[in-house]
């Protein structure tokens, strides 16, 4: 095995079995896994382990998964996975927008569960735009963020101005499930925070230009009722 | 004297025919105010119809401001609620009426009992109970209890009683049925449950039960097969278990739709996107005409009705077969259908197939608890719009929906 320590991980969820399967799951894959069965010994578990990264389930029953989230942001940039049930779009996007970093809606598999986590360890460490080449590349495309420069394949695709603003705010956040709001509020400015269709109708844009079938997106996903994400 | 005898005679008879000509005016008249009520009476179709039209006849007939009370279930008379009658009495003193009402007597002005109310008071009743109490506010006493007028109002009286007993009776009868077509859904329901989520359940214990007995005997690939299943069946139960919260929130009018503007490229990738795996082998065409405009709707819940859609083509037709996703909008509308390759829809089921747990093979090996249409319908009919299934002139089954557009989708100026 490698020197290095493995990556701490909290999970804050009160159901003992849905924590047997993330101890054992994760354990499996070198986390070291740290339990809490309630938000507020959660909060401590946060403070005294130092994790990479926190697992929190919406539902517990001493306090508001948002309140866990603004409680720990006040002193951690660290990524918080939340899980929540489904139909329960509008707790997910307020959790989101708390600080929040992606979600997993119950039931989910061991599969994608890793993959949000290998995303959300990947951003913590360092960002795309921050590599030295400047260069994001996912399937086909490719984008120069030094040059502005857009391929696809070998197609030179031609952006607008909002359009490659809109991209790159995804880019800096590959991987990562971002809301409306979010999004609304980076690419056009806190004012225009209640223009969803805006924000819609640029993305078909852009899906235009970089999907192959834009009804069947392989970058461009739709997070539907919470947002959009850039797969990567 | 003859003449005198002659003339008394006659005069006699000229007041006695008078009369008699008075009195069959009176009775004529008697009948054609029965008839009308009676005509009132007999058509009215509900409790409030009836008094309505019966508060209004014995003010024409009566002159009088009068109202019908009735009790509530304990037998406490009350007073009515609802529209105003204008004919209607507002000084009803209830203690009266209630004493009318167990008694089964008359009271108030003019009788026995409590002759100093202002009103008179009459039960109103068949031969088995007491309905209520009508309470009327003589103007003239004498137009109430002449014993011509006495004889009318207890025909008016009667015929009310029955009336109301041939409403309630039907209300009754109404409301059975409506109990046993619930009572009916319930059981559907039941053994649909029981048996849908039975089955998987079974698979997830008894492969979990040979995993957590195994004494080394199973073989790695063994295990491996069996945790699928639980994995499998376990998706299966948690879809099924979805379908029925969904339609128990759709059918209790918890859903409140959060309209707004699509592009359909978004609604239809997203669905395509969630059901790639499922959707791998099969060659799926989505055909939108260029420049269809967005729809206003709930996105999540039109993502829904096509998600049903494409796993009711995933379980009845045949793999690698094509499906199609197309679209057309017109000035006010936007129709999305997903057609098929399959069998198709046997004849006459075209419509039932949007009825709960309505299943075209019932213990068939496909899994479904016969909801996935009826979510769809409630989805659309929540939306203004409507769904329907038929078969393509080609082969293949095609179900269409269509939501009106309410007003004109927003576009955006050009980028600067």
């Amino acid at each position: 095995m490698s020197p290095v320590a493995s990556p701490v991980i909290v999970v804050i969820e009160d159901d003992p079995a849905i924590r047997l399967f993330l101890r054992k799951g994760l354990g499996a894959h070198g986390f070291k896994v740290f339990e809490a069965e309630l938000g507020r010994q959660g909060i401590v578990e946060a403070s005294i382990r130092k994790p990479d990264l926190i697992i929190l389930d919406l539902g517990l029953p001493d306090m508001e998964g948002v309140a866990v989230i603004k409680a720990i942001r006040e002193w951690s940039a660290m990524p918080i996975i939340i899980l929540s049930a489904r139909s329960a779009e509008q707790h997910k996007i307020e959790a989101l927008d708390a600080g929040a970093d992606d979600y997993l809606t119950k039931p989910f598999g061991l599969g994608e569960l890793l993959a949000r986590i290998r995303v959300e360890m990947r951003h913590s460490v360092s960002s795309p735009e921050q590599d030295q080449s400047g260069i994001f590349m996912t399937g086909a495309m490719k984008v120069d963020l030094l040059k502005r420069q857009v391929v696809v394949g070998d197609r030179d695709v031609h952006l607008t101005p909002i359009q490659y603003r809109l991209l790159s705010v995804l880019i800096k956040n590959a991987g990562k499930v971002l809301t409306h709001q979010y999004i609304l509020k980076e690419v056009w400015g806190p004012s225009y925070r209640d223009n969803s269709h805006y924000l819609r109708i640029y993305m078909s844009q852009l899906r235009q230009k970089l999907e192959t079938d834009p009804t069947q997106p392989q970058y461009l996903l739709t997070e539907s009722g919470v947002g959009y994400r850039l797969k990567v | 004297m003859a003449m005198l005898t002659v003339g008394v005679l006659i005069s006699n008879l000229t007041a006695n025919m008078r009369s008699q000509a008075k009195v069959a005016g009176h009775r004529e008249r008697r009948a054609t105010v029965l008839y009308a009520m009676s005509r009132d009476m007999t058509a009215g179709q509900s409790e409030d119809e009836i008094v309505r039209s019966a508060v209004h006849h014995l003010y024409s007939e009566f002159g009088s401001r009068n109202v019908i009370l009735f009790p509530d279930v304990n037998g406490r008379i009350m007073y009515p609620t609802g529209r105003a009658i204008p004919e209607s009495l507002q000084a009803a003193d209830r203690s009266v009426a209630q004493w009318v009402m167990d008694h089964n007597e008359l009271a108030g002005q003019g009788t026995h009992t409590l002759p100093g109310a202002e009103a008179v008071y009459f039960p109103l009743s068949n031969k088995e109970a007491t309905l209520g109490v009508l309470v009327l506010l003589p103007v003239n006493l004498r137009r109430v209890f002449l014993p011509e007028q006495q004889k009318l109002l207890e025909t008016f009286l009667g015929q009310i009683a029955q009336a109301i007993i041939r409403v309630r009776l039907t209300e009754q009868a109404r409301k059975a049925q409506v109990e046993m077509e619930a009572e009916r859904l319930r059981n559907s329901l039941l053994s649909s449950i029981s048996h849908d989520l039975r089955t998987p359940l079974a698979t997830i214990v008894g492969s979990a039960s040979a995993l957590v007995e195994d004494d080394n005997a199973l073989k790695p690939e063994d295990k491996l097969e069996l945790s699928r299943a639980i994995y499998d069946e376990g998706l299966r139960m948690s879809s099924l278990v979805n379908n029925i919260l969904d339609m128990a929130r759709l059918d209790a009018g918890a859903v409140e739709l959060n309209k707004q503007w699509y592009p359909l490229e978004e609604i239809i990738g997203t669905v395509l996107t969630r059901l790639q795996k499922r959707l791998a082998g099969r060659r799926v065409t989505v055909k939108l005409p260029p420049g269809i405009p967005m729809i206003y709707a709930d996105a999540m819940m039109v993502e829904q009705v096509l998600i049903n859609l494409l796993e009711n083509v995933l379980r009845y037709t045949p793999e690698h077969s094509t499906v199609e996703i197309l679209a057309k909008a017109s000035a006010s509308t936007v129709e999305i259908s997903v057609a098929d390759q399959g069998p198709g829809i046997p004849a006459g089921c075209e419509s039932k197939l949007f009825e709960k747990f309505y299943r075209v093979r019932h213990e068939a090996a496909q899994s479904g608890v016969g909801l996935g249409l009826a979510i769809c319908r409630a989805i659309i009919v929540a939306h203004g719009g409507s769904i329907r299934a038929q078969n393509r002139p080609t082969g293949g089954a095609e179900f269409s929906f269509m939501i009106p557009q309410g007003h004109t989708p927003p576009v955006l100026g050009q980028e600067q």
